[in-house]
């Protein structure tokens, strides 16, 4: 057989002769063998093949376990059920899940966005502060800039501040310390004049809400700074130092320690603390509960 | 002692242990087989065999009569594909590798009477063939296995396995023409153990 040419057959072809040495072929399909055996040559080299090969694998030698497989009485003891709940496990997830991500989205929809909103510039005031009063000495040379970035369009809205501050906040740190709060001070300047003078129509909580929260403390430092002198970096140091200290009593940092607490406290909100807890422990509950199906569909399996 | 079959399944719902012990006795041999030529290892195999006979107690309540012993195979067979499924998401290498003896392992086969020549070179090549039965996707190799090593037929593969009939007769086709080529190209095998040639088939 080392020597014998290869042929290629149809599949059907040599499914049909498989088939024919197993001696499961029908009458027609056997007629249909023994013309094929008289006219290819290919065909009968293929059908002693198989006969060899079935030949070989018949005679193999039988494995034998080293141990016996009886089922001790430890071992065959029936299973604690202990949840046999867990049956419908996958249904109480998937009500669950509907229930959360149902009263998630209408919460949501009732607040205009504002959990999402009112935590945004938290994140992003803290490390600001921070990082200018770490940029002291690069002040001076990027004030400049920062006076290039108070003079943002006329017509930028209260939909303009989230994206200056965050197209800011991947720019370089020393520069990104500068050109935020400033950007920020100045946008949120604009904000708060424009409702009263373009627009009649009432801000929305989105705007209200996020205007007093992009500067804090630099809206009264900056804004007013940029009114006499808007390169002096005087005023950025003057910032600085009024975000970094804390226990000063001037007005300004009256103003940034109500605009530094806004952000993190769920004004008027209060059962936003209970709902976000509560959906922690339907989210881990949920978990759990696929867990527990896919724990018991294994079990169970035969 | 029962010998009945029926008898026994019906002491093992009832959950008689000594009942399905004998069943286990009975078969596990081939439960056993089947589970080495699918997984290529024998403690694989053992611990698939015996996952199979606990699941097949736990659940013989499901039983609904027909060939007891295809309802087994079928429960090895699921075992025997979860551990190749297990096995495909943690690659691991058999212990067998590092042992010495692992290569002499003729005491797992039965004892033929052979010389030490001959039962070495069978060994060598029952060795080889299983390596290429190794090498067949899952589906190929368990009709071969089922049909070619451990002769059930078509029906019985099909009841096994859940196959229709017409799936056995393709899987099984592909499967010896790719056991067939990787054969034919294995010059390691010796020499009388090669496939037949032509001649000596058609002497047959």
């Amino acid at each position: 057989m080392k020597n014998a040419p290869r042929h290629i057959h149809s599949d059907d072809t040599s499914e049909l002769l498989s088939s024919y040495i197993d001696d499961a072929v029908d009458l027609v399909e056997r007629r249909r063998v023994d013309k094929l055996l008289r006219e290819c040559n290919a065909c009968v080299m293929e059908l002693e093949d198989l006969r060899g090969l079935r030949q070989l694998l018949q005679h193999l030698p039988e494995p034998m376990p080293r141990r016996s497989f009886t089922l001790d009485a430890s071992v065959a003891a029936p299973r604690m059920r202990l949840f046999p709940i867990f049956r419908f496990a996958s249904l109480a997830a998937a009500l669950l899940l509907f229930v959360v991500l149902g009263v998630d989205a209408l919460g949501r929809g009732g607040q205009g966005g504002q959990l999402t909103t009112a935590s945004q510039p938290a994140a992003e005031v803290a490390p600001l502060a921070q990082e200018q009063s770490r940029t002291i000495d690069s002040a001076a040379t990027a004030a400049p800039e920062a006076a290039t970035a108070k003079e943002p369009p006329s017509a930028a809205g209260g939909a303009a501040t989230e994206p200056t501050a965050e197209a800011a906040a991947e720019i370089a740190p020393d520069v990104a310390a500068l050109q935020v709060p400033a950007t920020a001070a100045a946008a949120t300047g604009e904000e708060q004049e424009a409702p009263a003078q373009d627009s009649p129509v009432e801000p929305t909580m989105d705007i209200a809400g996020a205007a007093p929260e992009q500067g804090p403390g630099l809206d009264d430092e900056q804004n007013n700074d940029s009114a006499d002198a808007p390169a002096d970096p005087d005023a950025v140091l003057e910032s600085s130092a009024a975000l970094s200290n804390n226990d000063t009593s001037s007005p300004d940092t009256t103003t940034l320690e109500e605009a530094q607490a806004l952000p993190g406290e769920p004004v008027n909100r209060p059962w936003q603390d209970s709902w976000r807890v509560a959906e922690a422990l339907l989210a881990a509950l949920v978990v759990a509960l696929g867990g527990a199906t896919w724990w018991s569909a294994r079990q169970e399996r035969v | 002692m029962l010998t009945d079959e029926p008898e026994l399944i019906q002491r093992s719902q009832d959950g008689d242990r000594q009942a399905f012990n004998l069943l286990v006795e009975r078969y596990q041999n081939r439960l056993y087989g089947l589970s080495y030529r699918m997984l290529g290892d024998p403690d694989a195999a053992a611990d698939a065999v015996q996952d199979s006979f606990l699941s097949a107690y736990r659940n013989i309540k499901r039983y609904r009569g027909g060939s007891f012993v295809a309802w087994l195979l079928r429960i090895a067979t699921n075992t025997c594909y979860d551990q190749l499924r297990a096995r495909k998401r943690r690659p691991q290498t058999s212990l067998d590798a590092f042992d010495p003896d692992a290569d002499e392992a003729p005491r797992q086969f039965t004892d033929s009477g052979e010389s030490p020549d001959d039962r070495t070179l069978r060994d060598e090549l029952a060795r080889e063939i299983q390596r290429r039965l190794d090498d067949l996707p899952d589906d190929q190799r368990l009709a071969i296995v089922m049909s070619d090593i451990q002769g059930y037929s078509y029906d019985e593969i099909s009841a096994a396995t859940g196959w229709p009939l017409g799936t056995v007769k393709s899987r099984l086709s592909r499967g010896r023409t790719h056991l067939r080529d990787a054969l034919r190209a294995g010059e390691l095998l010796p020499a009388q153990y090669r496939l037949p040639s032509r001649d000596e088939t058609r002497e047959d």
